[in-house]
């Protein structure tokens, strides 16, 4: 029975924690532009995710180590620190992406001004994590983030044509602006394959103190978890291509986001949406400044974890402080949040071969992980989404500045 | 770098980057000046309606009208800081004016949240103008 | 062991993380000091951590020593209990002169309530 409560509320934690600013941006700017066409690519990016994430997460159970450990054992110290250089510096965009969305949502609901709410975002985000131990983090954020599932009841409401969204679950090309239409699709696929999330799940596990036993925990978390979360992005993108696209409706602002809960379902709709993105994207903050924290300690062999408490890991306390204060500083210069999230996806994807490629060596190391390496199915997904994610690193940046960022 | 090809690169750019701002309109940015115009008015008609009818919460509209409003006028700035010929001329300027009203009546929303009266007449005001922005990209 | 294996287990450790007797990281292996590499039968004899050791790790490790601070410290080979995924010595991080910018940055935090 306990195990079952654990799995469920595993999986709560996961779904609530899946949709962060990127997949809100991405999969609602994408339905405005392409209806439902590019559903197919959610699915792809949601199996993607899974794939990597079980990998990590078995990794860490049965090595007690997390995916940056991995890296530099894997590419060396030099080649390591240049992943580790580039993984921060989208970890920090990321992180200031986040906290401004933190701080607009804070602003529709209360409107109070916007660069008072930064300051107070940062510093309510700073208490949670000093307060709570790592599985209440979760929880709270998880749980909250629920109530996004609003979108899936609006997106009914809204009566969208289901045999198009049928149709646009099987993989096709576009009718037309096939360069954006491959933008948009590169930048689900970041949005759902984030690094920062595989980062987070990995050192997670470690701070739970799972062991090989927990590998059938693992495998339903991530599976349902994300596969949950999954069906969060495809209610966002069906509410932007049955409200907006019929109206030319280009989403620029998270405000938008919420408008579409509104039609649909009025007030509560509304409330709803706002709550469920403010823990959402408040939580994707927590596990953005704790990757990033993570990453730097794993990658120098410091003391890390929340579980060891602040004193016992000084070095990583004080490096998700200041990651904390240079999203504050970041975001307080007035940058827009949502362009700086579609700047922060793009880079993130280009970034992902150089952490991938060692999760997958390492998952495959029978000296590393005795009996529990990779076996032939798990090779077969990841070989398969390791040329997924060459082809999408490699057109990222081409594609984003030929399309001036999907405005075509 | 000396002093002197530092100065040298700062005379070069500066005119340069002064000219950005108006120069002539090509048929393409002119497009999507409207488009954008189109989509700002439509999401205005649509935070207006809820409004109008008493779903949504007035602290929503104020704050959302106010980001809406602010784009409209970006949009009204770069269309009146350009030059165009002939018939797109004539497309600018009325474009321009329309840019003005719309960021005039999503002033008049995130000034007045709770007036549901008001919020109902520029709900169908906006409307029209985004129907009129439509026209004008194509 | 033979000095090849014993070499191969060398340069297979290095870059993973070190845990002590306690169970606490304390570093990672940052380079080796071999011995007997021009006679033809290398063997390791010490692991060598910190950043000036970085140094000799290209150039990027030049670039990284510049912004840390901290002394080498050389961990000799019979300190190693065990390798798996980590490198697990027979001491304490403290006896072993390991782990120091952790207790250096200690007093930053220790002062806060609830740490």
């Amino acid at each position: 029975m306990k195990k079952v409560l654990q799995i469920a509320l595993g999986i709560l934690a996961a779904i609530g924690g899946f949709v962060d600013i990127g997949d809100l941006v991405f999969n609602v700017e994408a339905g405005a532009q392409f209806g439902y066409q590019l559903l197919w690519v959610v699915v792809v990016g949601v199996v993607g995710i899974i794939v990597y994430s079980e990998m990590c997460g078995r990794v860490a159970a049965v090595s007690k180590r997390a995916v940056f450990d991995a890296i530099r054992e894997r590419l060396g110290f030099g080649v390591g620190f240049g992943a580790l250089v580039s993984s921060q510096l989208v970890n920090l965009m990321t992180l200031a992406a986040e906290v401004g969305g933190v701080a607009l949502v804070l602003q529709l609901l209360s409107g109070l001004p916007y660069r008072a709410l930064i300051v107070l975002a940062i510093l309510a985000l700073a208490f949670v994590i000093w307060v709570s131990p790592f599985e209440w983090i979760e929880r709270i954020f998880g749980y909250g983030g629920l109530a996004l599932l609003v979108f899936a009841v609006g997106a009914i409401k809204l009566h969208p044509d289901w045999g198009s969204v049928g149709h646009g679950l099987v993989p096709h090309l576009s009718s037309s602006d096939h360069l954006v239409y491959a933008y948009f699709a590169v930048g689900l696929l970041g949005a759902a394959m984030t690094p920062y999330e595989v980062y987070f799940y990995s050192s997670g596990v470690v701070e739970e103190g799972w062991t090989p036993k927990d590998l059938g925990l693992n495998r339903a978390n991530v599976m349902i978890g994300y596969g949950l979360g999954g069906f969060l992005s495809f209610a966002l993108m069906i509410t932007a291509g049955a409200l907006f696209l019929p109206l030319g409706v280009e989403p620029q602002f998270i405000g938008t986001v919420a408008l579409g809960a509104q039609v649909p379902l009025g007030t509560i709709g509304l409330i709803l949406a706002l709550v469920g993105i403010l823990f959402a994207v408040g939580g994707a903050a927590i596990d953005t400044c704790f990757s990033g924290a993570y990453n730097l300690a794993q990658y120098f062999g410091w003391e890390w974890g929340k579980y060891r408490r602040p004193s016992g890991a000084p070095r990583f306390t004080i490096a998700w402080a200041i990651l904390l204060v240079l999203a504050l500083l970041i975001i307080m210069t007035g940058i827009d949040p949502v362009m700086l999230t579609e700047y922060a996806v793009i880079f993130s994807v280009v970034a992902l071969p150089l952490t991938y490629i060692p999760i997958l060596l390492v998952a495959n190391d029978r000296s590393y992980m005795g009996r529990y390496a990779n076996g032939r199915l798990a090779n077969a997904f990841g070989l398969l989404y390791l040329v997924v994610i060459l082809v999408v690193a490699v057109s990222a940046i081409p594609l984003m500045i030929i399309t001036n960022q999907g405005q075509g | 770098m000396p002093l002197r090809a530092w100065i040298c690169l700062v005379l070069l750019v500066l005119p340069a980057s002064a000219c950005g701002g108006g120069g002539t309109l090509s048929t393409k940015a002119f497009q999507t000046q409207a488009e954008s115009l189109q989509s700002l008015a439509a999401e205005g008609a649509l935070v207006a309606d809820g409004s109008a009818d008493g779903r949504t919460t007035e602290t929503f509209v104020s704050v959302h009208t106010e980001y809406l409003g602010k784009a409209a006028k970006k949009v009204e700035t770069k269309l009146a800081g350009a030059q165009a010929s002939g018939e797109l001329e004539e497309k600018r300027k009325r474009a321009m004016r329309l840019a003005g009203r719309v960021a005039g009546e999503l002033g008049q929303l995130h000034r007045a949240p709770g007036d549901r009266a008001l919020a109902d007449r520029l709900a169908s005001d906006l409307r029209d103008e985004a129907d009129a922005a439509e026209k004008l990209a194509e | 062991m033979s000095s090849a294996q014993e070499l191969d287990l060398g340069l297979g450790i290095l870059d993973h993380q070190l845990v002590d007797s306690e169970g606490r990281r304390c570093g990672n292996v940052d380079d080796l000091e071999l011995e007997g590499v021009r006679e033809g039968s290398p063997k390791v004899i010490a692991i060598l951590v910190g950043p000036p050791v970085w140094r000799g790790r290209g150039w990027l490790g030049r670039f990284a020593s510049l912004f840390a601070r901290g002394q080498t410290v050389r961990v000799p080979w019979e300190e190693v209990e065990k390798v798996d995924s980590a490198v697990h010595l027979r001491k304490t991080a403290g006896e072993l002169r390991l782990g120091r910018g952790d207790d250096r940055a200690r007093r930053w935090v220790e002062w806060i309530p609830g740490s």
